[in-house]
């Protein structure tokens, strides 16, 4: 990947011209969409690669999977990128901070009014309710991630080792996650490049 | 000092969230509820839900409404600044090292450990949340929870319900819940 100004040169907008656009683009997503990540992706191929035409669509592709491969929300991970694409370390500081200050805003706003009525009879009810559409949500983004993975005997017995230790014991899902690196760095990194021709590894 | 503890907390698990907001959900349940009781289990489900229907990255929302709860809205700031910042550095870094990191086999290889763990660790954190509703205070277990959770899953499957869409099915069927309570 080049790091090279994208701009298109038939008109060169200037820095601070870039960085309204970049605080527009991204406060619209930020305040605008339902749903997570993904949602924003899909109006961010709309509007950056149909609209702007900031980055080629195959340049967006590479960039959703760089924020999905590394640590952290795909959305901060992907204005991160762009930001500092089409403005440098500006950028990215804009950009960013117009896709966190809307959803920060009414996130204070709505929690205000749940910690003031969530005692109310009627309320508590239907919170009763959320409660239950929630961990029906958080199992479905389970099973969805679950469909993803390859179908291997280890990928399984990974998986089960962890869902069990997690409810069984206290041990922290930060350490598991540390433990799955490591072992993903030896198990699939260092061993086939150690005896390439045993255990035959992918 | 319960700020710069909320901002390191959400540092960490903004370190450790790979492949997407809803991997921050078991973080969030053994460093937030579980060392420093937070909030009650009950009250994380209530924010799943709220932030899955409100505007926004889900990452964001759900760090803010912990931020908040917990130490109001300097909180808020330093949880959300917090789980931001760690994406922000990684990136900055990689898009100045033209991502060639990214394809270097070491990095890859850990990633490929860690997928399947963060599928197990969400898995868990439903069954965790689902069991902690299950059981009501005197220590009976709930069949309205169980006859609602299985609605709501069946409803969600069947017409592949948006997030805002269910979370809205389950106020009103909690609403229903209530209403039968009252006047029956």
């Amino acid at each position: 990947m080049t790091t090279s100004n994208t701009t298109s040169p038939a008109e060169k907008p200037t820095l601070l011209r870039t960085l309204f656009l970049l605080a527009l683009v991204f406060g619209k997503f930020g305040a605008l969409t339902f749903g997570g990540g993904y949602a924003i992706v899909a109006l961010m191929e709309e509007t950056i690669v149909q609209k702007y035409k900031w980055l080629s669509s195959e340049e967006l592709l590479n960039l959703i999977t760089i924020g999905e491969s590394t640590p952290g929300p795909i959305a901060v991970n992907t204005a991160t990128f762009i930001g500092y694409r089409l403005a440098g370390i500006w950028g990215s500081l804009v950009a960013v901070f117009a896709l966190v200050f809307p959803a920060w805003l009414i996130i204070v706003l709505i929690s205000t009014c749940y910690l003031t009525l969530r005692d109310n009879v009627w309320v508590a009810a239907a919170l009763n309710g959320i409660r239950l559409a929630a961990i029906v949500l958080i199992f479905r983004a389970c099973l969805k991630m679950g469909k993803k993975l390859n179908r291997t005997p280890l990928n399984l017995a990974l998986l089960i080792l962890t869902a069990a230790l997690a409810i069984f014991t206290p041990i922290s899902a930060l350490y598991l996650i540390v433990a799955a690196l490591l072992f993903g760095f030896v198990w699939f990194g260092l061993i086939p490049r150690i005896h390439p021709h045993s255990e035959g590894q992918p | 000092m319960i700020y710069l503890t909320l901002f390191w907390t959400f540092f960490k698990i903004g370190l450790f969230t790979i492949g997407g907001g809803y991997a921050m959900i078991p973080l969030i349940r053994t460093e937030v509820i579980d060392s420093h009781g937070w909030m009650t289990l009950d009250q994380f489900s209530e924010f799943v839900g709220i932030a899955e229907s409100t505007p926004g990255p889900f990452a964001i929302n759900i760090s803010t409404f912990c931020g908040m709860n917990t130490a109001g809205l300097l909180g808020s700031l330093c949880a959300t600044t917090g789980v931001v910042l760690p994406s922000l550095i990684i990136i900055l870094l990689i898009a100045k090292m033209a991502g060639r990191v990214l394809n270097h086999w070491s990095f890859q290889s850990a990633l490929k450990g860690a997928r399947p763990t963060v599928v197990g660790l969400i898995g868990a954190a439903a069954i965790t949340l689902f069991q902690h509703t299950l059981i009501s205070p005197d220590g009976g277990i709930q069949t309205t929870t169980i006859l609602l959770t299985t609605t709501l899953f069946i409803l969600a499957q069947t017409f592949n319900l948006s997030a805002i869409l269910l979370i809205l099915c389950g106020a009103v069927l909690g609403l229903l819940v209530q209403l039968c309570q009252t006047f029956c």
